[in-house]
């Protein structure tokens, strides 16, 4: 993968890129676009994201390859993707172990993929067909499942593990979608992370949640990042070594210098990261 | 054991049927409550993002009926689009074809739709020439044409009244600078010769045009208009000059 600044990100969103752009917080290092965001868009977006472009490395996120689902790629979609890619000059473009499409019909969400060798194959097949298509590497990231897909018959870091080892791709870790599922299903996250291809993480995902209902925890970008989250990001950290971390906030906004102290946060696990990943920590 | 078709098609059918089948959710096996919210939140987020595109539709026609609209809407799969952004515009496709939708209230969610569509319009770009009379005009891509026959811009949300049933001509543009959308109400003629304009068309077989299916007279007082509105069309960024004429083949 092409190197980028093993710093602190925060997702370029609307409701934050004015004080972004006006009182950007020292320590960030780079932003993330989603292209679904702005691909064949104009106006305000347009100017956003070049405004952004101009200040900050941007790597992008996306939303709707539906890589596990059963439709047809669409390759004019695809070569778009590729362009927009290329314009903002992105060192690797990620997206969900999941799937959205079905039958023609997009449900915009992310939804399980099973757990299953037929499933590994399928989506191997499938990030093969987007390594393909795109002139920048590709990476994975791995999603909150309420429930696992029907017909699971692994756990989730085989899988994973299995998809990237398959594919050669990278690996987008989200700690928060760890700690979730593994509060949900009653897992141990660092057990899950254990056996997740942590050789592979490219980059890492780091959110809040709503855990107004312990019995389900829902994965929301909207509230703070809890404590038992930043240490788990530390214990991965400590694994992996220094790797870009991407703060998502996208609802809920708090005060912006609130925002800004969280990144302070992250920045600081993350300068105490040791410069090289453990030996045979993976 | 469901094939992964199987799976994502029941998956599918739990959270965009009408009502979830028992059979669907059952052979998803695990958790039914779980499964159903996933149901709830797929729904949600079309809908959040309905309504935030139609909020004087909602308020028009009251939540009730949209959301029976909305319930349609989803079990006809009409969301072909990978973009979430375009789910509004496949929304007012879908309801189109919905008789339970007064006329007027269409003509409102079509207009709510198209500020959305002129607010994202892709940005213009290539050099303009002066306007002239025998060249084709160019106008922005951020602005669209609407004729309805109701005064929908006037809806007044406060009273929910349903507006006036009058013909009325729209054009939707953006700002260049600001990039705020505005609704200009037209005359039969201006929307004629925008029409024509659009289709790129020159200035001088425009006006003809505009004119002779409007049953306006061509003299010196309506060019002279003409000429104004063209002044205030270039000064608001819509009209942004003539088509340069393409360099001599060599």
């Amino acid at each position: 993968m092409t190197a980028f600044p093993s710093g602190v990100g925060i997702g370029l969103r609307a409701g934050l890129a004015a004080e972004l752009m006006a009182a950007p917080p020292a320590e960030l290092a780079f932003v993330e676009v989603t292209p679904e965001n702005y691909l064949r868009r104009g106006g305000r977006y347009a100017e956003m994201l070049k405004a952004a472009m101009r200040r900050f490395p941007v790597v992008t996120h996306g939303l709707s390859l539906s890589l596990g689902g059963p439709d047809r790629l669409d390759a004019e979609e695809l070569r778009a993707l590729d362009r927009f890619l290329g314009d903002v000059g992105t060192p690797w473009h990620s997206d969900h172990l999941s799937f959205g499409a079905v039958d023609g019909a997009m449900l915009h969400d992310l939804l399980p993929v099973p757990f299953s060798r037929a499933a590994v194959r399928h989506v191997a097949d499938r990030i093969g067909k987007v390594q393909d298509a795109l002139r920048v590497p590709f990476a994975v990231e791995n999603i909150t499942y309420y429930e696992p897909g029907t017909g699971s018959e692994m756990d989730e870091g085989d899988f994973v593990t299995e998809v990237v080892r398959t594919t050669g791709a990278g690996l987008l870790l989200d700690v928060n979608n760890v700690y979730v599922n593994g509060k949900n299903h009653g897992l141990d996250p660092r057990a899950v992370l254990a056996r997740m291809p942590l050789d592979r993480v490219v980059q890492i995902h780091i959110a809040g949640h709503d855990a107004s209902d312990p019995a389900l925890l829902i994965d929301t970008h909207a509230e703070p990042v809890l404590p038992d989250v930043h240490a788990l990001l530390e214990w991965v950290l400590e694994r992996t070594g220094p790797v870009p971390v991407l703060l998502e906030r996208d609802d809920n906004f708090p005060p912006w210098e609130e925002l800004c102290a969280e990144v302070r946060r992250i920045d600081g696990i993350l300068r105490a990261a040791p410069a090289q990943k453990k030996a045979g920590a993976c | 054991m469901l094939t992964l078709d199987e799976y994502a098609g029941a998956l599918a059918a739990v959270c965009l049927d009408r009502e979830p089948s028992e059979s669907d959710v059952k052979a998803l096996a695990g958790d039914p409550a779980r499964w159903l919210r996933y149901r709830r939140m797929v729904r949600r987020r079309l809908s959040d993002i309905v309504r935030a595109t139609f909020p004087r539709l909602e308020t028009a026609v009251g939540d009730p009926a949209l959301t029976a609209l909305e319930d349609g809407f989803f079990a006809a799969r009409a969301l072909a689009s990978p973009l979430i952004r375009d789910v509004p515009g496949e929304f007012l496709g879908w309801a189109r074809g919905e008789a339970s939708l007064p006329a007027y209230a269409l003509e409102l969610a079509e207009l709510e739709w198209t500020e959305r569509v002129v607010t994202y319009a892709e940005d213009d770009d290539g050099e303009v020439a002066p306007l002239a009379m025998d060249a084709p005009v160019v106008l922005t891509r951020a602005h669209r044409l609407l004729a309805f026959a109701h005064a929908v811009h006037r809806f007044d949300p406060a009273t929910a009244r349903m507006p006036e049933a009058t013909p009325t001509r729209l054009c939707v543009y953006r700002d260049p600078e600001s990039h705020d959308v505005r609704v200009l109400e037209t005359t039969a003629v201006t929307h004629e010769l925008l029409e024509e304009l659009s289709g790129g068309a020159s200035l001088r077989a425009s006006i003809a045009r505009a004119a002779e299916r409007t049953g306006v007279e061509l003299d010196l007082p309506f060019l002279e208009a003409l000429s104004d509105i063209l002044a205030d069309f270039s000064t608001r960024g819509l009209v942004r000059g003539a088509r340069r004429s393409a360099p001599p083949a060599e």
